[in-house]
């Protein structure tokens, strides 16, 4: 490691990562593909419908695993505390890189927790109406409201992916394009201490002392 | 069926007892519910059950199983009560005002006549008072105390309301509500038809039920009529052909009579076959019986037969006793029977006592099953309980066509003839009827020429003339049953051209005009209607010469005026008869002779002694029965039934071990046994089932959809329970009685397997035809 | 998808129909009260259409099957019942009702999968079923069944083919007391008012056509006797194309397609007006200074 660089996610880390975003992303454009007829050419992409309405479940499994090793691994750093709320308070600062009236954040700011907690909710959501809208016709039967059930199982699993959906643009937008230097931080598991002290100075000043 | 399936359209009352066509008839069904929504007729079904034809009908009355004649002498009671009879027609069609003669008696149960030591009547006493011409005495104002009009009354009047609901179960109410709709049709302006089958036939007195319909239909004036008559739904496609042409044993081909040993001459077999007039004014058209007879040996042995040995009289068997059904399989029981040929029907699960008959089977020393299918009887020592070593019979199987893969006729339950045309080929190697029995005359006739024998010529006489003798084609049959002038050899259209020295070949009268000249008149396919009544006089034949009702002439007055001229079978025009072809002379005037040609009286018979046991119907319980006999205790049951060897202790005491009463039937889903090789049907109803009324099964504690065991004293079946509200507990003679329900289709054989329904039934018919005693007898049942 | 008769609708295609054509609309019309449960048009149902034979058990029932299956898609259906204290046998055709307003349509995310004609038939066309089973879900009268096997869906498409020859469905064909008429639905409401009226003589007092609005009408209609206890027939009272959770789910997509489209735009936007934002003294390029 260089001098300047920090290591900032271990190999179990980026793994976790990568295996959670990528069925994520498959499972977006696939999940997207059923919910709009114009997208439904998406699931081209992967061998048709037919295949996308099998694959799309066993993705999520996959998805699932992933973020269950995710939650175990991140749980700890990603509770809110006083100075989250702080840094929130000042969100529209830091969206117009005023860093000075932002409080500084330590390893992930609360912005990065909240993208946490919306995902490891959402996942519950994904597992619970996934599993209903994976075989409907092993819950038809016990339907207590009707065949309205499965249908707000679809409401449900479409509400979960906005959330997780819109947060994911943000995410992709800052860790690439928006904040260069991000995303080798899920590659090589290492940020350099100028975008450690830019973008989480008080994590900065944990792991370098100044 | 006196009319015809689309004729029940007519009808507004339609009364479907001892039947339920709606399972069993369900195309011809139709025209019952096309009567109930095109003319608001109403329908109402009497049975043990709640069926499906209950199920679309408007009035449902539950009767305990065997108490069919209590009810309709309810009916006739009832009727003649309240005065709604169809006085005119009673007077001018009936044998109401004919005087039966001084011995005539009825007491406690039996008929005058009664011998003890035979169990048989002597029928002398059942006989009309004669005049000094030799003619039957009359009294046309009804009011002789001896005349049939009053003795009916008088017989009937022990069957009131009170006494019919304790024999059948059901309420005084429920009966009485019924009782009104069905005497509704005693007037010129409506008419009423009834809807029987083997409900009705198969019990010990089976054809006195049957007889009472008649009385009831005749006295309501409903017999001869368009939307009227007593119509029996025959349970298969040609069972009314099998039927004419003889299928059972006491007749031949066109109800003619088997020869009795004693009849040791044709002469003297036809002058005791053949009925003479008891009134002037009659055609008495039985008295044309040897014409038929002769013309049918001549069809048969054709130049052999000749006036010089009594037209081959003497080829026919002159057997000693009935070969009916139960009688063949007692004698069997004894070892008394050799071989028997099963021809396109599976006896072992057609006949009642399954033990029994199994038992009979294993003592015949050859059995040959024809059949398109291998059967249960064609395998009868896979059945369970059956040790196959410790049977020495000899089996052979040999495939058949269907009747979807050959042509010929079918002859509906409403008498009408309709050829069919071959459908599909048939499997490699299955060979016709036809080509069958060919080999086997074939055959047999090789032998008596190679080795000679003690009677040959019936079988070397035998005409056997045919273009291809190895298989005559079904169209020659046609042509050989119609029948031929041998003068000219011509095809004859009418069997008025019969004659009696010889002339003339038929091999079965009634259908004499159905293949004549013309061509095949049961191909026929015009769809005309000229009645508007549904005769459809061009669709293929009715017999007997296309007429479509039977008896039509008394669906008019005196004056030949129709009874409702909406519904006109046939009507005088002053020079003939139009409509329907008349059951009359064509120009008769109408005052000529009585309406009812085929009877010595000219008029129709509410006292008959045709029968062997009662002119006048009476209510006899089931051999197994749950009660006594209110109406006379000391004789219970029909008391001219025949008691086969040992059958006695195989029936069920009332009230002891077997209190439940019980009856057997088919689901819509199969037909009899031939469908349990088609998997689309088995897959409809796939299993034996035992239908129990919900109250029965809840004391029993059998779930629906469980398994449940059916003992009778003779066997026992198994099946799943399906619990229903349909049957209901009826209160018979004071006590509480279930009754519980089983279909017959299931056997050791076909797709599904499961219990045959007559392990149960008793070996035991009806005193007259010896039809067995399905409908009624007595079982217990169990958690399975 | 036939080609031969005019389309109306086609799942999850927003488009219009590819057809300018028009056609008749057709319908089958059950008379409850003259049908005698023979189940005739079960096996016609199954002959015409070839479907497979299912091993059944008596489960304690007339009913042949315990429901509808890939296999079985048209099941009679048999209950007892007392109504007003009298006995009644209730048989009912259980098969798809070919709604004007089809719910299993509508739910169908695979364009193609589902078709409406002209004629009134809904049809799945199992080429295009991604079997992801939400036409199950969307019908109101629990008909779709799904096929583990093949993993598509499968139901009663009215005998299309026959239709398009001009020939009646199979069912109608075969019932042997004319309890199924087949013509136009112009007709059949025709002829299925005057069979409710010949129930009220007969005593139905509540006798009624089903024909339910809430789908915009049905291509199998009813005249039920009963016509005051749908229930009893397993018919909902009030059916609609569309249960709740999909209305309010097809509002959220809308929004949520907005959403998505502002969340990409908006990056972009930012980017535009305040760049990327990277430490002052360093590249950011891992390799760099």
């Amino acid at each position: 490691m260089r001098a300047n660089e920090i290591q900032r996610f271990t190999y179990a880390e980026r793994v976790v990562h990568w295996v959670v975003g990528v069925t994520f992303v498959f499972l977006l454009l696939t999940g997207l593909a059923f919910s709009y007829p114009k997208l439904f050419w998406l699931t081209s992409l992967v061998g048709g419908g037919a295949v996308a309405r099998v694959l799309h479940p066993w993705v999520g499994i996959v998805f699932t695993v992933g973020l269950v090793f995710m939650v175990v691994l991140w749980i700890r750093e990603m509770f809110l505390d006083r100075h989250d709320v702080e840094w929130l308070k000042a969100i529209r600062h830091y969206v117009a890189h005023q860093r000075d009236k932002v409080p500084p954040a330590g390893k992930y700011n609360a912005g990065q927790k909240l993208f946490f907690w919306v995902q490891s909710v959402s996942g519950v959501v994904f597992l619970v109406t996934g599993l209903l809208l994976w075989f409907p016709e092993g819950f038809l039967g016990l339907d207590p409201f009707g065949r309205g059930t499965l249908s707000a199982m679809r409401f449900l699993h479409y509400l979960a992916t906005l959330g997780c959906g819109l947060f994911l643009i943000v995410h992709v937008y800052l860790g690439t394009v928006a904040y260069p230097g991000t995303a080798r931080g899920m590659i090589d598991g290492k940020v350099t201490r100028g975008w450690a002290k830019l973008h989480h100075p008080q994590w900065h000043r944990e792991k370098t002392g100044s | 069926m006196t009319n015809h399936w689309k004729d029940i359209k007519n009808a507004d009352v339609i009364l479907v007892m001892g039947a339920n066509p709606a399972e069993n008839h369900p195309c011809g069904f139709k025209w019952a519910i096309e009567a109930r929504d095109g003319r608001g007729a109403k329908l109402v079904t009497i049975d043990p059950r709640f069926t499906r034809t209950s199920a679309v009908a408007d009035h449902h009355l539950q009767i305990r199983p065997g108490s069919d004649i209590a009810i309709l002498g309810g009916f006739i009671r009832y009727m003649l009560e309240n005065d709604l009879q169809h006085d005119d027609y009673v007077q001018l069609h009936t044998n109401a005002s004919f005087i039966v003669s001084r011995g005539f008696d009825f007491q406690d149960g039996l008929f005058s006549g009664f011998d003890q030591a035979t169990q048989q009547y002597d029928k002398q006493s059942w006989d009309y008072e004669r005049g000094p011409d030799g003619y039957v005495r009359r009294d046309l104002t009804l009011q002789h105390p001896r005349c049939v009009f009053q003795l009916l009354k008088r017989h009937y009047d022990r069957y009131t309301p009170e006494m019919v609901a304790q024999i059948a179960g059901c309420s005084e109410d429920d009966f009485l509500k019924i009782s009104a709709i069905i005497c509704s049709t005693g007037r010129a302006d409506r008419v009423g038809t009834i809807m029987y089958a083997v409900g009705w036939t198969m019990h010990t007195v089976g054809s006195q039920i049957i007889r009472t319909a008649a009385i009831l239909q005749l006295l309501l004036g409903n017999i001869g009529r368009p939307g009227g008559g007593i119509n029996a739904l025959r349970g298969h496609a040609n069972v009314q052909g099998a039927t004419d042409h003889a299928i059972v044993a006491d007749i031949l081909p066109g109800y003619l009579k088997v020869p009795d040993p004693s009849q040791m001459s044709l002469a003297q077999h036809l002058q005791e076959s053949t009925p003479r007039a008891l009134r002037p004014d009659t055609m008495n058209y039985w008295g044309n019986y040897p014409k038929f007879f002769v013309s049918q040996m001549k069809s048969w042995f054709g130049d052999h037969a000749s006036p010089q040995n009594d037209y081959a009289y003497h080829y026919l068997a002159k057997p000693p006793d009935d070969a009916s059904w139960l009688s063949i399989w007692d004698q069997a029981h004894q070892g008394r029977l050799e071989g028997f040929i099963a021809l396109g029907f599976n006896p072992l699960l057609a006949g009642p006592d399954i033990p029994r008959l199994l038992r009979a089977m294993s003592r015949l020393k050859w059995k040959v099953v024809i059949d398109p299918f291998m059967l249960d009887s064609a395998e009868f020592w896979k059945a369970p309980g059956m040790i196959a070593e410790e049977i020495e019979t000899e089996v052979l199987y040999l495939p058949a066509t269907h009747w979807i893969e050959r042509d010929g006729s079918f002859t509906n339950s409403g008498r009408w003839a309709q050829w069919k045309e071959k459908a599909i080929d048939p499997p490699p190697g299955v060979r016709s009827d036809t080509w069958i029995l060919s080999q086997l005359f074939w055959r047999v006739k090789a032998l008596y020429q190679r080795e000679g024998g003690a009677y040959h010529e019936p079988i070397t006489h035998l005409t056997w003339d045919y273009l291809n003798p190895r298989e005559p084609t079904l169209v020659e049959l046609a042509k050989e049953i119609n029948g031929y002038d041998l003068t000219t050899g011509q095809l004859l259209s009418s069997f008025g051209q019969l004659q009696a020295d010889g002339s003339t070949a038929s091999g079965n009268w009634l259908y004499c005009g159905s293949y004549t000249e013309q061509g095949n008149m049961m191909a026929r396919r015009g769809v005309e209607d000229s009645t508007g009544l549904g005769m459809h006089h061009d669709w293929a034949w009715s017999w007997p010469l296309n007429r479509r009702v039977l008896y039509n002439r008394a669906s008019a007055d005196a004056d030949g005026v129709p009874w409702d001229t909406q519904r006109a079978g046939i009507q005088w025009n002053g020079r003939e008869w139009i409509g329907d072809v008349p059951d009359y002379g064509r120009t008769t005037r109408p005052d000529a002779m009585g309406a009812f040609i085929m009877t010595e009286e000219g008029v129709a018979r509410l006292f008959s002694n045709y029968l062997t046991d009662g002119p006048i119907p009476e209510h006899y319980e089931p051999a197994e029965s749950p009660t006594a006999n209110l109406l006379h205790e000391n004789v219970p049951v029909n008391p001219v039934v025949r008691w086969y060897d040992g059958v006695k202790d195989t029936l069920a005491e009332a009230n002891g071990e077997f209190p439940h009463a019980c009856t057997v039937y088919r689901v819509v889903e199969r037909e009899h046994f031939v469908t349990s090789n088609v998997p689309y049907l088995v897959e409809l109803m796939p299993d034996f089932f035992v239908e129990l009324p919900e109250g029965l099964a809840l004391e029993k504690g059998i779930p629906n959809g469980g398994r449940v065991r059916v003992r009778s004293k003779r066997g026992e079946v198994v099946g799943t329970a399906i619990v229903t509200k349909r049957i209901k507990p009826l209160t018979v003679n004071g006590k509480t009685l279930w009754t519980v329900g089983i279909p017959v289709h299931w056997g050791f054989v076909g797709i599904t397997q499961g219990s045959m329904a007559n392990q149960l039934t008793p070996f035991i018919g009806d005193a007259n035809t010896k039809c067995p005693e399905f409908k009624a007898f007595l079982v217990n049942v169990e958690r399975a | 998808m036939s080609n031969a008769l005019a389309i109306k609708r086609i799942s999850a295609t927003p488009t219009p129909p590819p057809t300018i054509r028009s056609s008749p609309e057709y319908a089958k019309l059950v008379d409850i009260a003259r049908c005698i449960g023979c189940k005739g048009c079960e096996v016609a149902c199954k002959e015409w259409n070839e479907l497979k034979v299912e091993p059944t058990v008596n489960f304690g029932s007339y009913q042949s099957h315990e429901d509808l299956s890939p296999d079985t898609w048209l099941l009679m259906r048999f209950r007892e019942t007392e109504i007003d204290g009298n006995l009644n046998w209730l048989i009912k055709k259980d098969a798809c009702l070919h709604c004007e307003e089809p719910g299993c349509l509508y739910a169908c995310p695979a364009p193609g999968a589902i078709v409406q004609y002209e004629n009134g038939i809904v049809d799945f066309n199992q080429e295009n079923c991604i079997g992801c089973q939400y036409c199950v879900s969307g019908c109101p009268f629990d008909i779709p069944r799904f096929d583990k096997t093949t993993k598509r869906v499968y139901k009663c498409n009215m005998c299309i083919d026959r239709v398009e020859a001009g020939l009646e469905p199979a069912c109608v064909k075969t019932c042997p007391t004319n309890a199924i008429s087949w013509g136009t639905k112009d007709d059949m409401l025709a002829l299925a008012t005057g069979k409710v009226e010949t129930l009220k003589e007969r005593g139905f007092a509540n006798a009624a056509v089903y024909d339910p609005t809430g789908v915009g009408g049905v291509h199998m209609m009813y005249v039920v006797p009963h016509g005051n206890r749908l229930a009893e027939y397993d018919l909902p009272e009030d059916p609609v194309a569309s249960p709740g959770p999909i209305a309010a789910l097809g509002t959220v997509k809308k929004i949520g397609s907005y959403l998505f489209g502002f969340g990409i735009v908006g990056a972009l936007l930012h980017l535009l007006a305040v760049g990327p934002e990277s430490p002052e003294n360093e590249s950011g390029v891992p390799g760099g200074n």
